[in-house]
């Protein structure tokens, strides 16, 4: 399995939850509402490109739109590859997080 | 999509980008047009700005991050290359870095020109009055009315202020020291106007009182030392007290208003000086213009303001001049600090740029004289699969590489040589000139200019050649490149052959000036200003000197030959005046002996003398206050002066041979010489050749005894003299090392390039021997080339040099012309410096044994 940086793993999840309605800037309004931080397009491109490079995302073009004055956008979408290495990280940090003894969060109740 | 984003940060982005991404820049525009519809165009913009700053270095290494690996290869092979040939990359870097360090000193020199008055924040919106009076032609001059100032004020209401400057000097008492100063009576709003840095005091305050005075750091070192300044009483001519009320941070060296203290109007007002008078213009008048106020419109206003004022200059208009044009304007009289001719600046810019630009051809020659053996590299490597654009970068890379090592060397250099450099330009530059942002910046631009440019042929001819052809050919030999190379070399020797003559025009002119009979004598002269206490006892004083066999003559008079003259205006008159013609005179105070001392020439009649009482309203005239007055016989004629209403006759008593009382770069204007003996407080001394220094320590001690003062301060004439032509002189000093730097990197190509070509005729030369030609009949085919470009370079240079050099001797009222020997000398010294770089390598390719040769592969 390819590891997923931090931000590729959350750009993943913002593309699948956008369900076909994923570019530039839905992704990082996404982003930036789940984070509450603000993200530069810039900091999305570079890892979509890299997702795009692992074949975790797929790159296809829309019917043209109106508002691009008829020229289409660059949608992105999660390919089953990338279903499946989303899985595998949430597989992988659920199993860690159970070996965390209850002990370190130092519950007071 | 209606409002479009800023289109600055639209080219970086689409830069970063790259053409496959081109709905990337639309989801951009996409926030843009949004964000504008929402919170104003305003944050729109700011938002497109931030986002394009903050995602720039994040795409940048994204764009990148593909070919890191690449990277590492060009630089690995980049490197390998350089280690490989020493000689050429040592020759290289040298040359380059040569070019660099003199184009850093030299952008130092003209940032440090621009940056004249520029601590003035306001400076946009300041300007000089310049009155334009006319005479018999139209003299410009920096001084106006006193009264002139606070009139425009108060009938132009674009004039948000004004403050006037009249300069005066000072002998000031302190605790029974005296000393001497220039300084200047200026308004209360100066620092409205000018931004001179106060360390002490209140700038609302400090010039209300009338009897106050401001004085700068270094003048109050040297009177108060450790005292504290503030609220001291400083005594003015015997007859003032002033409070010191602040301290001024040390007047920039780069301010044109330069001044060691400044007083009041009001002071001026109680010296006698005519602040409220339309009468005399000794005034420097600034203007500060409201914020975005047509230009135009004010200076139509100002242009005839004096028409219907009372003033002596009749018939003078008023002129504008920005505060940050002044350093670059020479033509205007009463100018307070040297200028700079601009004609200097473009003259230096562009001489450092072809500097670099001989070095970067350099580089390119050596490249593609090198291409033949880097022609295998590239044939194999296309034939690995490397494509056409990284074959590029390698190149590029290799030059990047070289220029940024010497960049690194050129540092070093400029830092070593800046001494030397301050030394020739007659500045001071230090270290910390190199950390301004401009240098900084430039810098940068030469790195990417000179790596670019020096790169580019290489990278775009290497890179295309075909590989089939190159490893078909047995030699690998390709001659492409070579008409660019004779070019690039011939361009070369024409930069330098042009600098050559240039330096030797400069050289011939300051030497001309320096040695042209200047009509007075101007050796062995010293001259200072005597106090009062001199002057109260004059007679006593000069025949104590005169006891001195070593003195031979004393005078005194307003101003020695060489510092001008005492007033100049157009109220002479004559037998045959034209009314409609008024002429300028200058005139200065001189006594009996002025003229014997300097040796002047008196043409006809005679000079003053004491056995002739009526000399006292006598006048003495040059050869061209002659000419324009048009007496047949001016000598016994009268000559008048008109004073209020009436005139006052001056008989004419001799005419002196005209010479030149200012410098060379004027004419000589009509004068004359009036006779006051009392007034005049400068004294010249004539002195016998020998023993100088015991002469000087004797009168010394006379004017200790008679002057009741330690300290005096005299110089020598032609030192003075010498002085007005420094600028020239320092002019001549930068070219020459600029020329000298100009040979030294053309013949470091020359080696190379040389070398290359004795290598690549290695084959033929074997062969011509073989056949029986001889070691110096070899030599001379590889030489003839060369020599051949020097000789057409020259040639070409020649009309450009002289076309340059003419246009800058115009500026000169008196000059030499430009003799054929410059340009022979030019022409041998070129061929000299080609013939001994060149001929090295030529002999020993020459001397090889032709079996060595002929077997090289």
């Amino acid at each position: 399995m390819k590891l997923l940086s931090r931000s590729e793993e959350i750009l993943l999840l913002a593309i699948w939850k956008l369900q076909g309605n994923a570019y530039g800037v839905t992704i990082r309004d996404l982003v930036s509402q789940m984070t509450g931080q603000d993200w530069t397009l810039g900091a999305i491109y570079v890892p979509l490109d890299k997702l795009t490079r692992k074949e975790y995302v797929k790159k296809f073009m829309s019917n043209p739109t109106s508002e691009r004055g008829g020229r289409s956008k660059c949608l992105y979408e999660v390919s089953e590859d990338g279903k499946k290495a989303l899985k595998e990280i949430r597989e992988v940090q659920e199993s860690l997080w159970k070996d965390v003894p209850d002990i370190a969060f130092d519950r007071n109740f | 999509m209606g409002i479009r984003p800023p289109i600055l940060p639209k080219i970086i982005l689409k830069l970063f980008l790259g053409k496959e991404n081109k709905h990337r820049i639309e989801e951009f525009d996409e926030i843009y047009t949004h964000i504008n519809k929402t919170d104003g165009s305003g944050d729109a913009k700011r938002w497109y700005w931030g986002q394009t700053i903050r995602s720039a270095p994040e795409l940048i290494i994204n764009n990148f991050a593909g070919e890191i690996s690449m990277i590492k290869t060009y630089l690995k092979i980049a490197f390998r290359n350089l280690l490989k040939y020493k000689t050429y990359s040592f020759l290289n870097i040298l040359g380059l870095a040569t070019g660099i360090a003199c184009s850093i000193l030299i952008l130092m020199w003209v940032f440090n020109e621009y940056d004249y008055d520029r601590f003035n924040t306001k400076g946009d919106r300041i300007y000089r009055v310049i009155q334009n009076v006319k005479f018999d032609n139209v003299v410009k001059w920096s001084i106006t009315q006193g009264p002139l100032g606070p009139s425009l004020q108060e009938s132009i209401p674009e004039i948000e202020n004004f403050t006037r400057f009249r300069t005066t000097g000072w002998a000031i008492k302190y605790k029974n020291k005296n000393y001497n100063f220039w300084g200047a009576y200026t308004d209360p709003q100066v620092f409205e106007v000018f931004d001179f840095p106060l360390l002490r005091g209140d700038k609302e305050a400090v010039l209300q009182n009338p009897h106050s005075i401001i004085i700068t750091e270094s003048m109050a070192e040297s009177i108060f030392g450790n005292e504290d300044p503030i609220g001291k009483t400083l005594n003015i001519s015997d007859q003032y007290d002033l409070t010191v009320t602040g301290i001024l941070e040390n007047i920039l060296d780069n301010s044109h208003l330069k001044f060691s203290f400044l007083s009041t109007m009001e002071f001026a007002k109680e010296r006698g000086n005519s602040v409220e008078q339309w009468n005399n213009s000794g005034f420097i008048t600034y203007l500060l213009l409201r914020e975005e106020v047509d230009y135009d419109q004010v200076a139509e206003k100002v242009h005839n303001f004096l028409a219907d004022k009372p003033t002596l200059e009749k018939g003078s208009t008023l002129f504008l001049q920005p505060l940050f044009d002044i350093h670059f304007t020479n033509d205007i009289e009463f100018e307070l600090a040297d200028t700079m001719n601009y004609q200097y600046i473009i003259i230096f810019s562009s001489a450092a740029i072809f500097i670099l630009l001989i070095a970067c051809i350099n580089f390119m020659n050596l490249s593609t004289a090198r291409a033949s053996m880097r022609a295998r590299e590239v044939g194999l490597r296309k034939v690995v699969g490397a494509r056409k654009s990284q074959l590029i970068k390698q190149f590029m890379s290799e030059s990047i590489i070289v220029t940024l090592i010497a960049l690194i060397i050129a540092m070093v250099f400029a830092v070593l040589f800046l001494p030397a450099f301050n030394t020739i330009a007659g500045k001071e530059f230090t270290m910390q000139f190199f950390t301004k942002p401009q240098i900084i910046l430039s810098m940068i631009a030469i790195l990417t200019f000179t790596g670019f440019l020096s790169g580019s042929y290489p990278a775009l001819v290497l890179s295309s050649f075909q590989p089939i052809k190159i490893l078909r050919s047995v030699s690998g030999v390709n001659n492409r490149g070579a008409v660019l190379r004779k070019f690039l070399v011939v361009f070369q020797y024409i930069v330098t052959a042009t600098l050559l003559i240039g330096t030797f025009v400069v050289y011939n002119q300051i030497n001309f000036m320096q040695n042209m009979p200047l009509g007075f004598n101007k050796e062995n002269i010293i001259y200072f200003t005597a106090n009062n206490n001199v002057t109260g006892s004059y007679d006593a004083f000069k025949n104590e000197l005169l006891n001195n066999p070593s003195v031979l003559n004393v005078c005194r008079s307003n101003n020695t030959p060489i510092n001008g003259f005492t007033f100049s205006n157009a109220k002479w008159r004559w037998e045959g005046y034209d009314n409609e013609h008024p002429t300028l005179f200058r005139a200065t105070f001189i006594d009996k002996d002025f003229i014997d001392t300097y040796a002047m020439k008196i043409k006809d009649g005679r000079t003053f003398s004491d056995k002739f009482p009526s000399d006292s309203s006598a006048i003495l005239i040059n050869e061209t206050a002659a000419r324009i007055i048009g007496y047949d016989e001016p000598v016994g004629k009268n000559f008048y002066y008109e004073n209020a209403d009436s005139l006052i006759p001056l008989n004419i008593i001799g005419v002196i041979k005209d010479y030149n009382y200012r410098s060379l770069h004027s004419q000589v204007e009509p004068l004359i010489l009036l006779k006051a003996d009392n007034y005049t407080n400068l004294l010249s001394l004539k002195l016998a050749a020998d023993n100088i220094p015991n002469t000087i320590s004797f009168i010394k001690n006379v004017y200790e005894k008679f002057g009741k003062e330690k300290e005096l301060n005299f110089s020598f004439l032609d030192e003075s003299l010498n002085r007005l032509y420094t600028s020239e002189e320092n002019i001549g000093n930068i070219l020459q090392y600029f020329t000298i730097l100009a040979i030294f990197i053309s013949c470091l190509g020359l080696i190379g390039l040389s070398s290359f070509m004795a290598l690549r005729r290695t084959k033929e030369i074997g062969i011509r021997k073989v056949l029986g030609a001889s070691i110096s009949e070899v030599t001379f085919i590889l030489l003839k080339e060369f020599l051949l470009y020097v000789v057409i370079a020259n040639i070409i240079a020649w009309p450009i040099a002289l076309y340059l050099m003419n246009n800058w001797l115009q500026d000169f009222a008196f000059h030499t012309s430009i003799g054929i020997w410059i340009f022979i000398l030019t022409g041998i010294i070129a061929l000299f410096f080609a013939l001994i770089t060149t001929s090295y390598q030529s002999i020993k390719a020459a001397l090889a044994n032709p079996i060595d040769s002929i077997k090289y592969e």
